[in-house]
């Protein structure tokens, strides 16, 4: 049993935690900030986490065999060629289909895995401004003592058990 | 260099991308930090794990979650809540306290919380992965992002009518 | 001192700003608005905006868990 992710995940969460803290970091925050008042504050953390992400990537897929799959439009149709050579599926990878991670993760079709984005990135951002920040700042200010941000943690956690039992048949025989 | 959200967010992009590389967090790509489904993990290891020792259905409330989750799950929301717990405490920044305005009144926060994750995991990410995803070069999770934005200034246009 | 009070307190971003805006746009220059949280990123945000709008911060005074912020406009 390989026992590095949940540390090393522990020790990044601490790290996060500590940082988001004492900076006030928050992505949706940002953009909120730049809409309304033209702050380039909370944005500037958000691009700098996007570059570094960018150059660490760059940097590591020379060094280590996980990153082999870096530029995801470039190296991932591989990743999907073999997946499907495995289920049976016929079908040409383009460069459009996403990392893995939404409900109809291993569909061809890259125009679901479009419409799924659009959907899910407006009601993202439409629920995450209402309720004050995007979740990471949420979970900061539950453990500051914000007794509303507790009550959006246990909301969050049971949004996840009523996702997976009803809305993801709904979403693979919509979709496929 | 005094700590702005600049500083922060470079440190946690390249610790993302570490973590990744050198601490086998990798059968999905792009998975160092995610709050959305790493609480989808964990609470999916909770309901196997723990749930059927009182005798319900077993196996009932199980979910499918991300396949480094499966034995052990990830803890990044633990590591959260326990660091920023601690910044908060060491710079006398705690205090218990219950928001006044009225769209983020306790009850009402429950619904805007399973909103969020919902529309999280259908896109396939929170918005840190989604940004994650996007130094990763994946075209849908740039298209996704733009998506957000959208949905943020439709949503500050609400908070503009209602104040 | 305060030509106009404002209260913000249990009020958590945007909301303090956007009443701090909303107040100024209503002000005459040299009038002086003070704004009451109770959030420390309330107060950062605040200050930020309203420097970055070219007014003057006269003050920042903490009692107890508030926090006085005196802004004069310019």
């Amino acid at each position: 049993m390989d026992l590095m992710p949940p540390i090393a995940s522990i020790c990044l969460g601490f790290i996060f935690g500590y940082l988001g803290q004492r900076a006030r970091l928050c992505f949706i925050g940002g953009m909120r900030d730049w809409y309304l008042i033209r702050d380039t504050y909370l944005i500037k953390g958000l691009f700098a986490f996007m570059v570094a992400a960018l150059v660490g990537f760059g940097i590591f897929h020379i060094m280590s065999p996980a990153i082999k799959t870096f530029p995801w439009f470039i190296n991932g149709e591989a990743v999907f060629a073999k997946k499907w050579a495995a289920m049976g599926i016929e079908a040409n990878p383009n460069f459009m289909l996403p990392v893995p991670g939404d409900p109809i993760t291993w569909s061809p079709r890259a125009f679901a895995h479009i419409i799924l984005a659009i959907i899910g990135g407006l009601g993202l951002g439409f629920f995450s401004v209402l309720a004050g920040g995007c979740p990471f700042r949420q979970h900061v200010m539950a453990a500051e003592g914000s007794r509303s941000a507790m009550v959006y943690l246990l909301g969050f956690a049971l949004g996840a058990i009523l996702f997976h039992k009803f809305i993801v048949p709904l979403v693979k025989t919509v979709l496929g | 260099m005094r700590l702005t959200a600049a500083v922060a967010g470079a440190i946690v992009g390249f610790l993302a991308a570490l973590v990744q590389a050198f601490f086998h967090v990798i059968p999905p790509p792009a998975y160092g930090i995610c709050i959305a489904c790493h609480m989808r993990d964990l609470v999916n290891w909770i309901a196997a794990h723990i749930y059927p020792i009182y005798g319900f259905a077993k196996g009932a409330l199980t979910i499918p979650g991300g396949p480094v989750s499966y034995h052990i799950p990830l803890l990044t929301i633990i590591g959260i809540l326990i660091g920023a717990g601690i910044a908060a405490k060491v710079n006398r920044e705690f205090r218990w306290k219950s928001m006044r305005v009225s769209w983020q009144k306790p009850w009402v926060e429950f619904f805007w919380g399973m909103g969020v994750m919902i529309s999280a995991l259908m896109m396939g990410g929170c918005p840190v992965r989604t940004a994650l995803k996007t130094a990763y070069l994946d075209i849908t999770a740039m298209v996704g992002l733009i998506m957000i934005f959208v949905g943020v200034i439709l949503g500050c246009q609400l908070i503009k009518k209602i104040s | 001192m305060a030509d106009i009070t404002l209260d913000v307190c249990g009020e958590v971003c945007p909301m303090p700003v956007l009443k701090t805006k909303k107040a100024l746009e209503g002000m005459k220059p040299g009038e002086v608005l003070e704004v009451i949280v109770d959030y420390p990123p309330s107060r950062e945000n605040v200050q930020r905006f309203a420097t970055s709008e070219g007014n003057e911060i006269l003050g920042v005074e903490e009692e107890g868990n508030k926090i006085k912020i005196l802004v004069k406009k310019v």
